[in-house]
C-alpha cells in the first residue's frame, strides 16, 4: 500500500465464534464452535494495533463474536485492563457489545455500567416476528429471554439500542414495532433489512415490492416518532441519511467499508480481514479466505502488504469506480458494501445490489421527499407556528 | 426543487437542529415512494443533481449563519448543535458498517 497511512477506526473483535442461539439469517459458518482467543493472542493483536500508529484520536471496538457475553465477565474485565496498559496516551478507546440479550444478568449490567460499553442488542420486534428467526439450537424462540435481557439494562439504567433485522412481515407492521419498542422503553432503533450474505439468500430483499414497502415502513416509523416526542429518540436509518443529505459541500465523506484497515476483523486464533467484517469466516475462488494475516506473526504493515488485500483493494477500488460513474446515489454512500456486491453479484467489481436499492436508495430517496415536500414557506412558517413547543420537545431553552 | 427554493427551505429548516429538523421532516414525509410530492408539480430532477443542491444550498446557509452566530442564541447554538466549523476537522461524514450502530460518536459531535 502507498499514500496516506490507514486509519483504523472500528476494530471488530470475536473473542469466539460461538453462539447460544441459532438465528435462521446469521452468515457465521463456525458458530457452533467454542473456541475461545489466546489471551497471548488478544495482548498480541492491541500491542500492534497501537504500534502501527494507525489508531489516533480515538479507536471503536466492538467485540462481536459469536454471542460476546458467552465468555465470561472476568474475561473483558482482564482485556479491559490489558487494553488500558497498552494504549497510548490521549487515544481514546471505547468498547462495545452486540449481543443477543439472552444472557444479560445483573452482573453482566453491573459490568456494563461501570465500564461505560455500549449495548446493541439484536431483538427483531414483537414475539411474532422475532421468534420466526432467533432461535436456538432446538428450535426454540428466544424473544423471554431476549426482552428480559432489556428489562435487566432498562433496571440497570445501562445505555443501549436496538438492532432489528426487518421482514417482508415485519416492514408491513410500522405500527405493531412502534408500540413495541415503546412499550418496552427501547428509545435508539437501528434497522437492517435480511439481506445475502455469505450462505444466506435472502427471502425479503427480491423485487421492487421490497422497496417500496421498506420505504413504506420507515416513512410510518418516522411519522409516529414525530408525533410521540420523547419515545424513540434515534432512527439510525434516518439520522444517517439526514447527516449525509443535509452535509455541506465542504464536509469531508467517506466510506470506510472500502477503506483497508478503517474496518479491521480479527477472529479468536488472530486471523485478520478488513473491509466489510462478514468476510472473516467466508471463502471465495479469488480470494481464499479473506485472511490478510495474523497478529500472532505479523505487523499490520506487513499485512499491508498481503497479496490478498492488494487483490482486494484492487477489485473493491474498480467496483467504486462503476458506483461512482453509474450511482445516482454515490455522493451519499461511497461505494456500497463489498461484503453484498460478492454475496449478490458475484463479484466486488460491480455496481448496484439488491441491499444498495432496498436499504440505501430508498432511505434517501424518503428524506429526499420529505425536504421537497416540505415548502420553503412551510419551513419557515413551522417555526413561527410551532418553535416554542419545539424547543420544548428537544429539550432547549426557551427563546429570548 | 431549484437551488433558490432548497435554500429557502433549509435555512428555515436547519436552525432546528438535527432533532428539530428530524421531526418538521417526518411530518413531510410521504408515505408512498409513489405519492406526488406535495411542493411541487413539475418533473423531478436527477437524484444526483438534487443531492448536490442540497450540499450547495446547506454551505450557503451555514456560511450566512456562522458569519451571524454571535448575533443568534439560536444561531449560535445551531452552529454547534447540527454543524461546526472548520469541516477540516471533522471526519466523521462517513458510512458505517450496518451490523453495529455508532450513536455515541455521532452524539459527541452533535
Amino acid at each position: 500500500m502507498t499514500g496516506e497511512l490507514p486509519k483504523i477506526q472500528l476494530l471488530v473483535v470475536q473473542p469466539t465464534p460461538f453462539c447460544n442461539i441459532d438465528c435462521r439469517y446469521c452468515y457465521l459458518p463456525d458458530r457452533s464452535s467454542k473456541a475461545m482467543v489466546a489471551s497471548e493472542t488478544l495482548c498480541n493483536l492491541f500491542t500492534r494495533v497501537f504500534a502501527s500508529g494507525w489508531a489516533r484520536e480515538w479507536l471503536s471496538v466492538i467485540w462481536h463474536a459469536g454471542e460476546p457475553m458467552v465468555m465470561p465477565i472476568g474475561f473483558y474485565r482482564d482485556a479491559f485492563r490489558m487494553i488500558d496498559r497498552l494504549k497510548p496516551e490521549g487515544l481514546l478507546v471505547t468498547h462495545s457489545f452486540q449481543t443477543n440479550g439472552t444472557l444479560i444478568n445483573d452482573e453482566w449490567c453491573e459490568f456494563l455500567r461501570e465500564e461505560h460499553v455500549n449495548i446493541g442488542v439484536s431483538v427483531d420486534g414483537p414475539q411474532r416476528f422475532h421468534d420466526l428467526n432467533r432461535r436456538t439450537r432446538s428450535g426454540r424462540g428466544t424473544f423471554d429471554k431476549t426482552v428480559a435481557g432489556i428489562r435487566l439494562l432498562r433496571r440497570h439504567a445501562v445505555e443501549f439500542h436496538v438492532i432489528s433485522v426487518l421482514t417482508a412481515a415485519s416492514m408491513a407492521a410500522a405500527r405493531e414495532m412502534f408500540d413495541f419498542y415503546v412499550s418496552e422503553g427501547i428509545e435508539r432503533v437501528c434497522f437492517n433489512v435480511e439481506e445475502s450474505e455469505g450462505d444466506h439468500v435472502s427471502e425479503s430483499l427480491g423485487g421492487e415490492e421490497a422497496g417500496e414497502a421498506y420505504y413504506r415502513f420507515l416513512s410510518e416509523f418516522w411519522r409516529l416518532s414525530a408525533a410521540n416526542p420523547g419515545k424513540i429518540a434515534f432512527i439510525r436509518e434516518i439520522e444517517h441519511a439526514l447527516k449525509m443529505i443535509l452535509r455541506p459541500k465542504e464536509a469531508n465523506f467517506y466510506n470506510e467499508l472500502v477503506e483497508p484497515f478503517a474496518v479491521t476483523s480479527v477472529d479468536h486464533l488472530g486471523n485478520v480481514a478488513t473491509f466489510s467484517p462478514e468476510l472473516l469466516g467466508l471463502k471465495n475462488p479469488a480470494y481464499g479466505d479473506f485472511i490478510i494475516g495474523n497478529v500472532n506473526r505479523q505487523s499490520f504493515a506487513e499485512m499491508a502488504e498481503s497479496p490478498v488485500l492488494a487483490a482486494m483493494k484492487r477489485d473493491i477500488d474498480a467496483g467504486v469506480a462503476l458506483c461512482h460513474e453509474r450511482c445516482e446515489y454515490f455522493s451519499v454512500c461511497g461505494g456500497g458494501e463489498p461484503v453484498n456486491k460478492l454475496a449478490e453479484n458475484g463479484s466486488f467489481i460491480s455496481a448496484e445490489t439488491a441491499y444498495c436499492r432496498v436499504h440505501k436508495m430508498r432511505g434517501m430517496d424518503l428524506v429526499l421527499d420529505a425536504i421537497e415536500r416540505l415548502s420553503p414557506d412551510a419551513s419557515h412558517g413551522w417555526h413561527a407556528a410551532r418553535g416554542g413547543e419545539l424547543r420544548e420537545a428537544i429539550g432547549l431553552p426557551a427563546a429570548e | 426543487m431549484s437551488f433558490p427554493k432548497y435554500l429557502k427551505t433549509l435555512s428555515g429548516l436547519l436552525p432546528a437542529g438535527a432533532v428539530g429538523a428530524s421531526m418538521i421532516l417526518a411530518a413531510s414525509a410521504p408515505a408512498s415512494a409513489h405519492e406526488e410530492p406535495a411542493a411541487s408539480t413539475t418533473p423531478k430532477a436527477r437524484v444526483s443533481e438534487r443531492l448536490a443542491a442540497i450540499r450547495d444550498a446547506v454551505s450557503e446557509v451555514s456560511n450566512e449563519a456562522a458569519t451571524q452566530q454571535h448575533a443568534s442564541p439560536m444561531l449560535a447554538w445551531w452552529n454547534g448543535g447540527f454543524f461546526f466549523r472548520p469541516w477540516g476537522n471533522w471526519d466523521n461524514w462517513g458510512n458505517g458498517w450496518r451490523n453495529w450502530d455508532n450513536w455515541h460518536n455521532y452524539w459527541h459531535n452533535w
